[in-house]
Order: structure tokens, then C-alpha cells, then sequence
């Protein structure tokens, strides 16, 4: 009775849907949808047979490598790490590495750049495609090789290394030993590619599975999906059967003393001389899978995404987290009857029986398995409980899966002595006898069991979107259609808690093997793998919460000592740079006293309200504040610290802009610094006009930094100065008529310096501030000065030098005048403000570099009412707006 | 007979108004009770779940109405729900449908799945925008659009009309999703009913270029037509605006039916639709949800989204909402990306579609798949 137990749960969780659904066909024909013929999706059918058996090869051929490497080590007593690595790559789904590599390779890489001019960007992405695939399975061929190669080939593989034989022939000697394990990981391929849909989907590859799928989104009957599916199942599940009888006969193989009595340990020198190539073609094959996945999951972490995603999607998690449960458990208990009625009776019919049926489960596509579930649960009025239930997505799934699960527990209790086997029978052992003598091999096919169906679960997305109750919520096809929606922020949220969760499951399964593994006296590595999994999630997470902020080389900075100020030019195009500087900041024991801040506004993030690097900020008639952000966003907060709204930037593909000013009548002259021009908003983003286009001559613009406003009391004509670099380092006086709509007439009236470190010279002029008599100060960045000038442009002076004292200046990026003619600068190099006088003389400096309240990394400006300023924090990604106190010496 | 108010430039006129935060009269209306005990509505969603999914938390919150939706992909969209709900037609699951396009809604009132809504916001809108006997009501449309690199391709070389794009110019180089689904279907089904074998004839010229038909919708088109496997691409103007904002060289176009055509023939425009199920199990909890979605409000904070939709059921009350003051929580705003839009929206009557378009699709397909 207990074998036929074993036969119950396939039967109930795949024959009966799979018999119900056709006799429904049966009974109620229905035309077909009439939108594509049989000899279509044989076409379709054979595209997906040239692609299963490519990358099944292509994964057997990789994964043998590190499946030869980890066994090894195994035998050494080691492979935690190697293992862990594999099991982790399992785990990682197919389309997360597609879309991870897709978006990296995208135009303006060289790659996707020469695949356009040579006309095989088709090429290109199903070769990403078939690198996620690969990616995807060859851990399958790893464990496999692992697992079902039987312990005395792994004994004669070491004496045979010792031999000095020619390369080729142990190769050969080494295939001899492993081609059935082989064989079988790539018929267990062959099964796991057929049925996947959303990689293909997404990489716009048409294959059988997805042309099923869309079939049965466009309406097609059942018959008509039982009629496209029957052959290609049939198929399949030759291929399970293979699988199935592949690794019957790999069992019967088995040398069950080995296995009880663990590998010679005298072997292990051999062993541990490979450490190195283990782990290069670890690191080799893993960073295909992980390398993209990582790098976009830690962008979207620094964003602060994942927070956001957590509100918004935290139901999605736990409802993956839930099935992932549910899923497990059912797992769990496929693995654990099978395991005691293989105990029992290895090799009965009904144990076979059981395969059989896993094995159509596996062969049936999902679509028509979920179906079938529609058909079945919904159609009888008792079922439509379960159907409207968090149980039959799970179920499904169970049904799709459970092929593995069998495999799995029926693989643990082969590695049993037959001897043991019959005394036991022969002493009537029952059920509890069986699990008290055999408790850590039921363990691990329960443990093992839930895990992959845990795993699988909480990723399928081909039955989870078809069978989902309304309001149950699951993160694989919410992540499925972000990607197709093309939302990267919340993909790239997603991302890092996939890699993590997998962390932890691979973690799961390392350790319950390593638990199992000690009960059978063979050393595997301990408690090592918990916290290898607790060392790699926490990394994944605080690697990527301390990621630098992606900026250009710091300006200024002083990174080789006191006074050693390093001339780098801050363009800002999107390459790496501040961070080195940002991140490290510290404050020293003589640093300055912190800003009294009155208000903090904004926080690290690219969610409306949040601030991603601002740079440039101004405050409106209202009180009201204006920030642009190196997202390109404009966005506006009120007088009291609340988001507003916002809008993006036009253009944003060469660069963000780094300077506005709000005129009063609430409109934004913005420099749009890369595209060479300023930009005249409303305060809602519409557009009022621009003027300026690359070009050195008057009137032209190369990087505009910043827009002053002599007199903008016309609301249809304004006197501007703009301030510009790379090259045309100088200002540049307009008068702008804007009575005429959209195209806005400047007249470039007189364009004033050039650059150089002299009289009528600058360097970066950064920003601009009105003097109360009319005259203009000027942030002269690279130059650590600030420029005086009259309003039409004649020399005055120039006030400061470079260094850290009091009154001196180190890239001086903002600038703002008061009403008694003290400047307040924002030093970007010195990360602090300083106040001089109106005679150039410092009187004070606040902030310092630090992440706290009060402190500064990186100041890009200094805005508003020279009482209350607000200083762009860019560094910290805030703005303050600063409190003077009474008596500060100001 | 009233017609659905389908000014293109007066919708995008009152969505830029919207847009505006600080204007209008900030009247927030709300029609579901208040007080009520907790109670439940179950909503099948086509639209772009990013941006339903805030607007559903929303209607939640004002209303205590707890929400369960149930979300589709981009792949097989609105189709796949329509499919669904007729499997469920004897034990609907569903009260509501949230459909991105009309022509499913159209064909799911013809068979009766959808249930005649009536209430003060659905009486107000015209006939043109509504199916018949009120089984649907559309609002919020988006402009179908013809998607290109202007790095690559000239502006001026692009066709100015639908009908153009089946010109033999553009042989093997037009890109476009797969048409049994979505937007793309009800655009090829509006094509294929213009008068006097026009339609027809466009079909055939377009299945003769060899279309590049992509699996994975219409975003899948702008990504191939920014990569250069494509040079032009029929898409939705929200799948150029969210590639855009990803940083993707591509602009669009919103082209007329025909060239030199009347007003009737202009652009494509696709609304979304909300419809009750028949046989709904909370019947008054959907007809509070679709006069909810009915609301100028609603229309207003869809127009300022990522998803930029063009009110259509009441635009001048779309454009006087302030959306500022009560923006849902995690509803991405869009950028103010337009395509140009063209004098005049055609004028298409869904429900005939539905029952009559199918025919040119299976024609069209087994043109293409056609060898040469």
C-alpha cells in the first residue's frame, strides 16, 4: 500500500485535469480559433527543437566541467563554495539574465553599435538569449555529474590522474565514466526548455510554448490546444521517459558501499592542487549568469528603488513568498511518500507508475496543464473553492514539476544499500521503523523536494498568470510585465531581492545536503554553507547600498595630501568619479561647526520627491523650489519641504543641465548645459522657448553652466547673462524676446573673457550671483576664485586662492550674493560654505564633509535669500536650507 | 446622436492642463459611500498594471472598497482577459473589466459577457463613446503612432499617412506587434474597414511588405526600430514615451488614416474601456468602480501618468483638475514627451468591428506567412 501511495498524488495533481479537460473535448467539440495552421506550428515546432537541443548540448558541455570540479572537491572534503555557486545560477531565472545582458548591450556600446551597422542585432540578442539559457542550465549537467555518477568512477577517475595520460584519453576515460549522467541532465533540459516561455517572449523569439500560450490568449478551444500540443507533448515525453529509465539504470549502477563509506581521503592532495581551476571556471560560468544580473541588481539598489518597490510590491513578495510555501510543502511531501515507498520497494510498478505520470506532467506545456486546472476546477461547482483559492496555482505547478521531486527522493533512497533494504524487509520494518532507520535520507528528499519546488514556484510564470486568483499578486509575472512594460525601476528593484532569495535557497540546499551528508559520515563542509549564504546576501545588499555615487572625476579633491589639489576638469557626462571622494568622506577633528539646517528637502532616490545627485536649484517668487537632479528631472517642492510635482527634461541623452534660475514671473531659464543651450520652462515644464546651439562664435554656446537675470521686470523681454565652459570659458549678455510664443529671439550682446587663469579669465565659471550695487560675482571653479565684474561686464576684481584656510577656496561651484554684498560660496572641493566679506575676506565656514544633518558632500549651489539660503547638497542628495543663528558671526 | 468627443488636439490641449499642477478647481468628487461597511469589487485589468495598480490603491482608499485585480501582460494583453472571461462566463469570477482598447470590450459585449451599465457619470457620456446598450464606456486614449530613429532616419522621408506606410518603400523595414493582440489588432481591424475596398487592398500591401511581426508587443517594437532592426514601427504613443524615458533615440509620429482624407479618416485612437460583467457577483461595488473611473479626476491623473492618455469622456473636466494637490501614491509621472498630433481622430465603430474584423486578420496573417 505504501508504493501505491506513492502513485496517488501524480495521479490526482496531473491525470485527473489532464483526463477531465480531454473528455471534456470530447464531449464538447468547438471549432477551432482559425488563426494558425497545424503546418504553421510545425514550422514553430521545429525552430524550438533546433533551439532545445542546441542549448541542451551547448549547458551538458559547460556544466560537465564544473560538475567534474565540484565532485572532486566533494571527495576533498570541500565545494561548498562551488556548489553553492552552481546552485545559486540555477536558480537565477532565464529571462532575468536575458533582460540584465539586453539592457547593458544596448545602443552606444560598441557591441550593439557594430551589430546595428552590420545589420545582426538579430543575431546579437538571440546569442544574449542562448547565453541566459546556457546560463541557465548548465548547473543541471554540474549536478547531475554530481550526483549520479556512481562513487567508484569517482575513485578510478583519481588513479587514473595520477597516471600521466595524454589529454585526450582522459577525456575519453572521463566520458565513459559520466555519459549517462549526462544524458540524463540533458534530457532534463531538453524538458525545462520546451516548456519556457517568458525568456523567448521577451528575447521576441517565437517558439512552440509561446505560440501556445498566445493561442490560448487569443480564444482557441481546448481541442485546439490539444490538437497543437499533442504531438510536440508526445515528444517530450519520450524525452521523460528516457530521462526517467536513464536514471533507473544509473541507479541500479550504484556501488552502494562507497557511498556509505565516503571517498579515500588519500586522494584529497590530487583534489585540492585543482582549488584554483575550480574556481576560474566558476568564476567563468557564474559571471555569465550573474555578472549582468548583479550589476544592473546593485544600480537599482543605489537608486534606492528597492525601497519603493518594497511599498509598492511588498503584497507581490510575500504572495511569491506564500505560493513559494505552499509549493514547497507539496514538494516536500511528493518527495518524502516517494522516498519511503522507493525504501520499500525500488524499481516496483507502481514507483514507475509514479515516474510515468511525472513525467507527462512535465511533458504537458503549461498552458494546456493550466487550462486543463481552468477546466477541471472551475467547471465543477464543489471545486470552485480550490479554484478561487492561493492552492491551485501550486497544485498546477506540483503537477508540472513534480518529475524532479521523484527523481530526486527516488536517487536518495538508491543510494541505500540494497542489503540493508531486504534485512529490513525481511524484519517486516513498517512505516515508522523505516523513517527511524532512514530519517536523513527521507530528510533530504523532503528538504530537497521542497526546495526546487519552492524555487520553481516562486519564479513559473506561464501557469502563476493563468491560474491566478484575482488579488493574489506574485513578483515573477509582475516582474515579467515590467519588462514588458519597460519598467526599469521596478526590474531593477526586483532584482536584487531574486538574487538574494536565491542566495538563501541555494544556502537551504547546500546545508540540508551537507546535514545528510554527516549523517552518512562523509565530510562536505559543515556549517560553511549557511554562512557563505548569509556572507553573499548581506554583500549583495550593503555591497550595493554603499555603491558610489556614479559621477566624474572629483574636481579638486585632495587625494594626495594637504594642499595637493588635483586639476581634474568635473565634466559630468555620466562617467564614474565623485564617488571616490563622496563616499570617503569623513569629518576631520578640525573640521568646521555644521550648518544649522532649518530644513531638509529631498532624500537618495529616483521616486517623485527624491533626489538622485541634484545640481542646480532656485527658489521661486512663492518660496517654492526648483531642483534638477542628474535624472534629468525638474522637480519642485513647496516653501515647507512637500514634493510638489515634476516633469523631465526634454533631452537628457547627452547630459543633464547644471544651472537654472527662476525669473519672477515663475518661469525657469535653464542651462541646459550638453545640449548647449538654455531652455525657457513654465513652471509646469511646458516649453516657452530656448535659444543657443553648439559653436564658439557670440551667441553659441559649449556648456552653458549657469543663467543670470539682469532685468526681467518685461515678462516678454529679459536682460541675461549665461556663463559657459569647455573651451568658450566666458559670459555672454542676451537680450531675449519672448513676445513671440515658442521661439524665443536672443541677441547676443557682448561676450566677455576667455579661458585661462588671468585678468578677464576663467575657468569653469559655475555660477553667477547679482551684487547689490549691480556688479556680478562669479564662481571661477578651476580657478578657486570668485570673479567680480560690473554689470556690463568690466573686470573689478578677483577674491580668493586655492586651499582649505579661511578665505580660501576650493571649486567654488555656487555663488550667492547679500544684501550687504557678502558672498556665500559653495565649495564643492571643501565640502562646506564659506562666507566672505565684501572685501574678500573670509569670515566664517560651515558644514564640512559627512553624511549627518548639517554636513556636506559635494555642494553643487546656493539659492534664494542669502538669509535663509538653500545649499544642493549634491553628494547627500538633499537640499538644506540653513538656519543662521543670532550672534553667528555673519 | 451624440458623438464621443474625440478632438485629439482639444484632448491634448486639456492634457497639458492637467498636467499643470496649481490650476483648475481642485474639485475632488467622490461617488462611492462613505461609512460603508468593508466591501469588495474584482477587477480584470488590460491597462498598463504600473499605472493601475496606484489608481486601484487610490479608489481603495477613498472608498473603503477593497480591491482584487487581477493583471494581464503586455504579450497577449486585454485578448488573453476576454478569453478568460468567457471560459468563466458560467461562474464569473470578475465584476469589472479594465480593458486598455474597445475592440475586446466590443467583442466581449457581443457576446454578452459584459452587463448595460448605467449611473450619473456614464449617462453623461456621449454615444460615440460608449457601446451599445452601455456595455462598455471609453475613456483615456492614447494615439496609435509610427515609431522612428531620427538619428537614422529623416523626418521627412516618413509616410504621412497610414495608408502610405503599405507603400513598397518600406519592404522588410516596418516593425510591428503581433496583430491578433492588442492595440495593434484594433488598429489593423480600423484599417481594414475603410469604404470601397480600401481597406482590404491595405491589408493585402501591408502583408506584401513582409512586416517585421514581433512576439512581445508593442514595446517590443520601439526597442527594435531604437536597436535598427527596424526602421519604422507601428506602436502606441505611451510605449515611445516609456522608452524614451529610458533613454532610447526614438520620436514618433501620429499619423491620419489616409492622405488628404477628411477629418473622419485621422488619427487612430485607441481608448480605454471599463465595463461590468454580466452575472457579477458585487454588481453595486462595480458600478461604483466604473463611476469612479469615470470621474474627470481619474482621466486627469491618466493624461499627467507615464501612460500620457488623452481625456476623452469629459475633457474639460479632465483639464480643470488640479493634479497636484492629491497625485495617487506611486503613480509615475509622465514627461512631456508628445508626438504631434493631426487635425481630426477617426471615427471608428468598435462594436461593428469586433464582429467583422477578424476575418481581415486571418487574411492578412496567411498573407504574411505566405512564402514568396
Amino acid at each position: 500500500m505504501r508504493t501505491v501511495a506513492a502513485s496517488v498524488m501524480p495521479l490526482a495533481l496531473v491525470a485527473c485535469p489532464l483526463v477531465w479537460s480531454a473528455v471534456a473535448t470530447a464531449v464538447e467539440p468547438s471549432p477551432d480559433a482559425g488563426r494558425i495552421t497545424l503546418a504553421e506550428l510545425a514550422a514553430g515546432w521545429r525552430g524550438t527543437l533546433v533551439w532545445t537541443v542546441a542549448i541542451a548540448l551547448a549547458a551538458t558541455a559547460i556544466g560537465w566541467i564544473p560538475g567534474r570540479v565540484l565532485r572532486q572537491r566533494i571527495c576533498a572534503g570541500g565545494g561548498t563554495i562551488v556548489a553553492m555557486a552552481i546552485v545559486w545560477a540555477a536558480m537565477m531565472p532565464p529571462y532575468a539574465i536575458f533582460y540584465c545582458g539586453w539592457r547593458i548591450c544596448r545602443p552606444g556600446m560598441w557591441l550593439a553599435d557594430w551589430a546595428a551597422t552590420h545589420g545582426q542585432v538579430g543575431a546579437l540578442r538571440m546569442g544574449w538569449l542562448a547565453i541566459a539559457l546556457v546560463s541557465w542550465m548548465w548547473p543541471v549537467a554540474a549536478l547531475a555529474v554530481v550526483a549520479l555518477v556512481p562513487s567508484r568512477c569517482v575513485m578510478r577517475d583519481e588513479i587514473a590522474r595520477l597516471d600521466p595520460l595524454a589529454l585526450r584519453d582522459r577525456i575519453r576515460m572521463a566520458w565513459r565514466t559520466d555519459w549517462p549522467a549526462l544524458l540524463v541532465a540533458a534530457l532534463v533540459m531538453c524538458i525545462a526548455i520546451v516548456g519556457e516561455t517568458t525568456a523567448f517572449d521577451i528575447a521576441r523569439v517565437v517558439t512552440a510554448s509561446s505560440e501556445l500560450r498566445l493561442l490560448d490568449a487569443a480564444g482557441a478551444t481546448l481541442p485546439t490546444l490539444w490538437a497543437v500540443a499533442s504531438a510536440p507533448a508526445a515528444a517530450t515525453l519520450v524525452a521523460a521517459v528516457a530521462a526517467v529509465s536513464g536514471w533507473r539504470a544509473l541507479s541500479m549502477r550504484r556501488d552502494p558501499d562507497s557511498a556509505e563509506t565516503g571517498e579515500p581521503r588519500a586522494y584529497r592532495t590530487a583534489s585540492r592542487l585543482r582549488v584554483s581551476s575550480a574556481a576560474l571556471v566558476v568564476l567563468l560560468v557564474g559571471t555569465a549568469a550573474a555578472g549582468p544580473v548583479v550589476l544592473l541588481s546593485i544600480d537599482g539598489v543605489s537608486s534606492g528603488n528597492w525601497s519603493a518597490f518594497a511599498v509598492l510590491h511588498g503584497s507581490a513578495a510575500a504572495g511569491s513568498l506564500a505560493s513559494a510555501c505552499v509549493g514547497g510543502a507539496l514538494g516536500a511531501a511528493v518527495g518524502a511518500v516517494t522516498c519511503l515507498a522507493a525504501l520499500r520497494s525500488r524499481g516496483a510498478a507502481p514507483i514507475l507508475l509514479a515516474g510515468v505520470v511525472w513525467a507527462i506532467g512535465a511533458a504537458t506545456p503549461g498552458v494546456l496543464l493550466a487550462t486543463a486546472y481552468e477546466a477541471m476546477w472551475n467547471g465543477v461547482p464543489a471545486l470552485r473553492t480550490i479554484y478561487d483559492s492561493m492552492l491551485l496555482v501550486p497544485m498546477a505547478q506540483v503537477a508540472h514539476a513534480g518529475l524532479a521531486c521523484w527523481m530526486l527522493s527516488c536517487l536518495m533512497a538508491c543510494r541505500l544499500s540494497r542489503d540493508a533494504i531486504d534485512v529490513e524487509t525481511l524484519h517486516g520494518y513498517g512505516t515508522r521503523d523505516l523513517i527511524r532507520a532512514h530519517g536523513p535520507c527521507i530528510a533530504v528528499s523532503a528538504i530537497g523536494s521542497g526546495l526546487i519546488m519552492a524555487a520553481y514556484c516562486a519564479s513559473e510564470t506561464a501557469i502563476a498568470s493563468r491560474l491566478m486568483p484575482p488579488g493574489a499578486e506574485r513578483i515573477a509575472p509582475m516582474l515579467m510585465n515590467a519588462i514588458h512594460y519597460q519598467d526599469q525601476s521596478a526590474v531593477l528593484a526586483a532584482l536584487p531581492w531574486i538574487g538574494a532569495i536565491s542566495a538563501v535557497m541555494a544556502a537551504g540546499a547546500v546545508l540540508s545536503w551537507t546535514w545528510v551528508s554527516r549523517a552518512w559520515r562523509i565530510r562536505i563542509g559543515g556549517m560553511q554553507p549557511l554562512a557563505v549564504a548569509a556572507a553573499t546576501a548581506v554583500a549583495i545588499w550593503a555591497g550595493a547600498c554603499d555603491r558610489r555615487e556614479p559621477d566624474p572625476p572629483a574636481a579638486g579633491v585632495d587625494t594626495a595630501g594637504e594642499g595637493a589639489l588635483v586639476q581634474v576638469d568635473p565634466l559630468d557626462r555620466g562617467g564614474a568619479g565623485f564617488g571616490a571622494m563622496t563616499s570617503d568622506v569623513t569629518v576631520s577633528p578640525d573640521a568646521p561647526p555644521p550648518l544649522e539646517c532649518e530644513q531638509v528637502i529631498g532624500m537618495r532616490g529616483r521616486m517623485p520627491g527624491r533626489l538622485d545627485y541634484p545640481r542646480a536649484a532656485d527658489v521661486a517668487p512663492d518660496g517654492s523650489v526648483a531642483v534638477i537632479d542628474k535624472s534629468g528631472r525638474v522637480q519642485r517642492f513647496a516653501q515647507d519641504g512637500s514634493f510638489v510635482g515634476g516633469w523631465r527634461m526634454p533631452r537628457t541623452e547627452n547630459g543633464m543641465p547644471t544651472g537654472v534660475t527662476i525669473d519672477r514671473h515663475g518661469r525657469l531659464w535653464i542651462a541646459d548645459t550638453h545640449e548647449h543651450r538654455v531652455l525657457i520652462c513654465a513652471a509646469d515644464g511646458t516649453e516657452l522657448g530656448s535659444f543657443g546651439g553648439y559653436g564658439r562664435n557670440v551667441g553659441e554656446f559649449i556648456y552653458p553652466t549657469d543663467v543670470l537675470l539682469l532685468d526681467d521686470s518685461d515678462p516678454a523681454r529679459c536682460a541675461v547673462v549665461v556663463s559657459e565652459y569647455g573651451g568658450n570659458d566666458r559670459l555672454q549678455w542676451f537680450d531675449v524676446d519672448l513676445s513671440d510664443g515658442l521661439a524665443a529671439q536672443a541677441r547676443a550682446v557682448r561676450a566677455v573673457g576667455t579661458q585661462g587663469s588671468g585678468v578677464m579669465q576663467f575657468l569653469r565659471p559655475q555660477s553667477m550671483s547679482r551684487m547689490p550695487d549691480g556688479s556680478i560675482a562669479v564662481a571661477d571653479a578651476c580657478n578657486h576664485r570668485i570673479v567680480l565684474l560690473s554689470s556690463d561686464g568690466r573686470w573689478q576684481r578677483s577674491v580668493g586662492q586655492p586651499g582649505k584656510e579661511l578665505g580660501h577656496l576650493s571649486y567654488p561651484y555656487g555663488v550667492l550674493a547679500s544684501a550687504s554684498g557678502e558672498l556665500l560660496v559653495a565649495e564643492f572641493g571643501n565640502n562646506r560654505i564659506q562666507c566672505l566679506d565684501a572685501e574678500g575676506r573670509g569670515r566664517w565656514i560651515r558644514g564640512g564633509g559627512g553624511r549627518e544633518t548639517g554636513r556636506l558632500v559635494a555642494p553643487w549651489a546656493v539659492a534664494g535669500d542669502a538669509s535663509a539660503p538653500i545649499v544642493v547638497d549634491a553628494g547627500n542628495c538633499r537640499l538644506v536650507r540653513v538656519r543662521f543663528a543670532d550672534g553667528d558671526e555673519r | 446622436m451624440r458623438r464621443c468627443r474625440l478632438d485629439f488636439a482639444a484632448a491634448l490641449a486639456a492634457l497639458s492642463m492637467a498636467a499643470a499642477p496649481g490650476c483648475g478647481s481642485g474639485d475632488h468628487e467622490q461617488v462611492a459611500s462613505k461609512g460603508l461597511p468593508p466591501r469588495e469589487v474584482v477587477v480584470y485589468v488590460s491597462a498598463d498594471e504600473a499605472v493601475a495598480r496606484p489608481i486601484l490603491s487610490a479608489f481603495e482608499r477613498e472608498t473603503g472598497i477593497r480591491v482584487r485585480a487581477r493583471y494581464d501582460t503586455e504579450a497577449s494583453k486585454a485578448t488573453a482577459l476576454a478569453a478568460m472571461l468567457k471560459a468563466e462566463r458560467n461562474a464569473p469570477r470578475a465584476d469589472c473589466v479594465w480593458s486598455g482598447e474597445a475592440l475586446t470590450s466590443a467583442d466581449l459585449a457581443a457576446s454578452e459577457v459584459l452587463a448595460p451599465h448605467r449611473g450619473p457619470r456614464a449617462d453623461r457620456i456621449a454615444d460615440g463613446c460608449r457601446g451599445q446598450s452601455g456595455r462598455w464606456y471609453a475613456f483615456a486614449a492614447r494615439p496609435r503612432v509610427l515609431v522612428y530613429r531620427p538619428s537614422a532616419t529623416d523626418p521627412a522621408s516618413l509616410p504621412a499617412s497610414w495608408s502610405d506606410v503599405a507603400h513598397g518603400t518600406w519592404m522588410g523595414t516596418l516593425a510591428m506587434a503581433d496583430p491578433r493582440f492588442g492595440t495593434t489588432r484594433g488598429h489593423m481591424i480600423a484599417m481594414s474597414m475603410m469604404p470601397e475596398g480600401r481597406g482590404e487592398a491595405w491589408i493585402d500591401s501591408l502583408a506584401d511588405l513582409k512586416p517585421i511581426v514581433l512576439a512581445g508587443g508593442n514595446a517590443a517594437v520601439v526597442d527594435a526600430v531604437w536597436r535598427g532592426e527596424a526602421t519604422i514601427g507601428m506602436t502606441d504613443e505611451d510605449d515611445v514615451r516609456a522608452a524614451r524615458a529610458q533613454g532610447a533615440d526614438v520620436e514618433c509620429v501620429v499619423l491620419p488614416m489616409v492622405t488628404g482624407g477628411d477629418a473622419s479618416e485621422g488619427a487612430i485612437v485607441t481608448p480605454a474601456t471599463l465595463a461590468a460583467v454580466t452575472g457579477a457577483p458585487h454588481p453595486e461595488e462595480a458600478a461604483a468602480f466604473i463611476e469612479w473611473m469615470l470621474s474627470p479626476r481619474v482621466e486627469a491623473w491618466l493624461a499627467s501618468s507615464r501612460s500620457g492618455n488623452a481625456p476623452i469622456a469629459d475633457p474639460d473636466g479632465a483639464g480643470a483638475v488640479d493634479v497636484g494637490s492629491d497625485w495617487p501614491d506611486g503613480l509615475d509621472r509622465g514627461d512631456s514627451y508628445r508626438c504631434s498630433p493631426v487635425d481630426g481622430v477617426a471615427i471608428i465603430d468598435w462594436d461593428r468591428a469586433a464582429q467583422e474584423g477578424d476575418a481581415s486578420l486571418v487574411r492578412f496573417l496567411s498573407r504574411v506567412r505566405r512564402k514568396p
